[in-house]
């Protein structure tokens, strides 16, 4: 049996949802090949028509199809979910990984920012943090930055206090290896690993929270095709247009559940105890 | 695989669960009578004041559509003005300079206090004392008291002195009680129900019956006022059996109302405009831009296909519904999407760094900041279909949501490019106040820079013609110099509702849209 395919037969679980993501991913990517119309095209003369032919999800409240806007929403989603992920795992792991290795003073102020932040609940801080900057999708990554990333602090920390006084890392210091060199050589290969499987265990998180920020109002600003600013407008006419908040929500599920079944599948095909 | 099958178990349990917890959220509750068997009314509604003290900005709107306060002079269905708190005999001196009121006999406040015509007096002079927006009404040179006679002087004619002593500005309140916190603790008034609390942070205001009512019994104990700017929660707290009444329910919610025998449905035409101000100090000085704006809205499109024919399309400053124009006066910028573009390539609005929005001609970025509030239901729906039609002429317009306070403080300070705001413009049954409050030089919620001296000049004579029908050419002509001067868009006209259960009596919506209860509001 050739690699690819037994690597198939073994993970099947991870490849279904490997294959699921990239296929979201793909649509994405082409969704200007894909949609029938375009999704800021407002014909106002069709607002509000129910699911049929012409409008296969039917239209919004401004005549604009929704299908096309629902495709165009996996874009907005993707791109803020991922940008998003990528700021926490950056900044988290750095800060972790200085406050783990220095130790003493900067270890103290950095872990007890975590702390602070931590001590909130999230989302409601995030709320704060968003309606402080004002609304717009970067503010929403902003705000969820700033109280998701003393996870991936606290996690760093701990993998590079775990390996920071092993033999092979006093023997790279003793032979010359300067600060950087053993953060970047020792450390970070390390901690990477784990820091990433959390990332993409996280993703369908990060995508939930981003939308429940749009939904407030707090994240992106109309005419953005953004589920959950969609699911919000829809919700004015939840007893006439059902299908306005039906479908984006419907869309959110889906992509919530590919990416979170796969970030698990990944989880457990490097887990070492499975290994 | 036992494991997926206990693991799929207590999801699917968990799931119920949480079905089960939200359904116990529901759930009717009957409101004819409380458990003290107390007659108690809960109304809601997207408005609400900002203060309870009635010379403040639009406050006094909230002490007579609780039913607490009451003005000298009341507004008729037809937009007539009678007698309210005075005799139906007010006169005025042949110039229009010295009017005579009588105020009525056994008129009491709450409190029991008796109206007379020097308590009225000390009321009115308070309008002038602790409010700003008096004089945009109308200076008194003197006013004099005697008995029950009120005597009001001007230094010019005021030949409808009555008709603005109806606006809620001029709510009659004791004077003598106790008014440091009266933002807080409400006036005291006539009207058949007392204030009994007022939350600033929710804006919910209870009201109970006036014992002391001088116009009989009171059929009601208690009226609780909700405030929520969420169009569908209100709809559904409606639905649910939690409000009794509602206030202006939204275009794409009052059909689930229309055909069920549950709900009656009050509904008028009213005096409102829905005005997209337009501020001049900014890229908007630029009257092509305006005039390009104002070509490519299709009112009739946004009427018909986006508010459910809810509302009639505007074309100029006054509603259809007064004979002031609407199918008379020429509207230069009428929606021609073509001639939009044009007059903006011609004037050099041009793309020049290729984002798709063109930018001013001395390459100045533009990006207009449309401001709103979500506590009525056309304007959202109106801000977002300007800004997808602004798009396509290449003018980008950002929407930007406040609660009615804010953006009413924001027309006031002029922060705003763009402004939506729902003005009853007939309330008095004359548009002469509200027209210089908004458009005159000087008004105080005249922030957008418009000063045109020949507008001024017209709503100055205005202002002294007692003439009915000179008054209406006069503003006629008002109107058109504010179309030919492309000063603001005038979106559509709403049909305003009032829509309660049916064992709900006598909630009113009217044209002017402030008297919304009164002592025979009752619940069966």
């Amino acid at each position: 049996m050739t690699k690819p395919a037994s690597f198939i037969k073994n993970h099947r679980l991870f490849s279904v949802f490997a294959f699921l993501a990239l296929c979201v991913i793909l649509i994405a990517i082409f969704a200007p090949y894909i949609v029938p119309y375009d999704p800021y095209t407002s014909v106002k003369s069709e607002a509000i028509s129910a699911p049929d032919a012409d409008h296969w999800l039917g239209t919004d409240k401004l005549g604009r199809d929704l299908f096309s806007r629902i495709i165009y929403g996996i874009r907005t989603t993707l791109r803020s979910a991922f940008i998003l992920v990528s700021c926490i795992l950056v900044i988290g792991s750095f800060l972790g990984i200085a406050a783990g290795y220095f130790g003493g003073k900067i270890d103290t102020l950095i872990m007890r920012i975590a702390d602070m932040m931590i001590a909130f609940p999230g989302l409601v801080l995030a709320i704060a943090i968003a309606g402080i900057l004002g609304p717009s999708l970067t503010n929403a990554i902003i705000a969820i930055t700033a109280v998701s990333w003393p996870k991936y602090a606290r996690l760093a920390r701990s993998l590079v206090l775990k390996i920071k006084n092993r033999d092979f890392v006093a023997a790279g210091r003793l032979s010359g290896g300067s600060t950087g060199h053993m953060l970047y050589r020792y450390m970070l290969p390390m901690t990477v690993s784990t820091l990433i499987i959390t990332a993409a265990t996280d993703i369908g998180k990060m995508m939930l929270e981003l939308a429940a920020l749009c939904f407030l109002g707090f994240g992106a600003q109309p005419p953005t095709p953004e589920w959950g600013l969609m699911m919000n407008e829809g919700r004015l006419y939840l007893q006439t247009a059902p299908w306005l908040l039906i479908f984006p929500g419907l869309a959110m599920f889906i992509t919530v559940v590919i990416f979170n079944m796969l970030g698990d599948s990944l989880r457990d095909i490097l887990d070492p105890r499975k290994q | 695989m036992k494991k997926t099958l206990l693991k799929t178990c207590t999801l699917i349990f968990v799931a119920l669960m949480l079905c089960l917890a939200l359904t116990a959220c529901g759930g009717s509750s009957e409101t004819a009578a409380d458990d003290n068997g107390e007659k108690v009314l809960i109304i809601g509604s997207g408005q609400s004041a900002g203060t309870m003290d009635p010379v403040e900005a639009y406050d006094g709107w909230y002490s007579i559509r609780y039913g607490i306060g009451q003005t000298l002079t009341k507004m008729n269905d037809d937009m007539s003005i009678s007698g309210w708190l005075v005799e139906d005999d007010f006169s005025a001196n042949e110039d229009n300079t010295v009017w005579t009121f009588t105020i009525k006999d056994g008129i009491t406040f709450s409190n029991g206090t008796e109206l007379t015509a020097e308590l009225a007096k000390a009321s009115l002079e308070n309008v002038y004392e602790n409010g700003e927006r008096g004089p945009e009404y109308f200076t008194p040179a003197s006013i004099e008291a005697d008995g029950q006679t009120l005597t009001i002087t001007l230094d010019e004619a005021e030949p409808i002195l009555p008709n603005k002593l109806a606006d809620p500005l001029y709510t009659i309140i004791d004077t003598t009680a106790d008014n440091s916190n009266i933002a807080e603790t409400g006036p005291i008034g006539t009207g058949p129900f007392v204030m009994e609390s007022f939350d600033t942070a929710t804006k919910e205001c209870v009201v109970v019956k006036n014992e002391n009512y001088w116009g009989g019994d009171v059929a009601l104990d208690k009226i609780d006022f909700i405030f929520t700017e969420d169009q569908s929660t209100i709809t559904m707290a409606l639905q649910s059996g939690e409000f009794d009444a509602v206030y202006n329910i939204s275009m794409t919610d009052i059909g689930s109302f229309e055909n069920d025998d549950n709900y009656n449905i009050v509904s008028n035409p009213s005096g409102r405009t829905t005005i997209g101000f337009m501020n001049f100090n900014g890229l908007l000085g630029d009257k092509v831009l305006r005039e390009a704006i104002l070509r490519n809205i299709n009112k009739e499109e946004y009427c018909k296909s986006l508010l459910n024919d809810q509302y009639i399309p505007g074309i100029t400053l006054l509603t259809s519904a007064a004979d002031y124009g609407y199918n008379e006066l020429k509207d230069p910028n009428a929606f021609d999407s073509e001639s939009a573009a044009k007059i903006l390539d011609d004037a050099g609005y041009k793309d020049t760094d290729g984002d798709g929005f063109r930018e001013s001609p001395d390459g100045e970025k533009i990006d207009l900041r449309f401001v709103y509030y979500t506590g009525r239901p056309e304007q959202q729906i109106v801000v977002e279909a300007t800004q997808t039609d602004m798009e396509e002429i290449g003018i980008k317009v950002t929407p930007e949501v406040h609660d009615t306070q804010t953006v009413m403080d924001m027309q006031q300070s002029g922060d705003y490019d763009l402004l939506c705001m729902s003005i009853n413009m007939m309330n008095c049954g004359d548009p002469e106040n509200q027209i210089n409050t908004y458009f005159c030089e000087g008004g105080s919620y005249n922030a957008t820079g418009y000063d045109s001296a020949e507008f001024n000049d017209l709503m100055k004579k205005v202002h002294v013609t007692a003439d009915p029908d000179e008054r209406k050419d006069l503003v006629k002509q008002a109107e058109q110099i504010l179309l030919d001067d492309a000063v603001a868009i005038y979106f559509c006209y709403p049909i305003m509702n009032f829509v309660t259960k049916s064992n709900v009596e006598n909630v009113y919506s009217t044209p002017a849209d402030f008297y919304w209860v009164d002592e025979n509001t009752d619940i069966k």
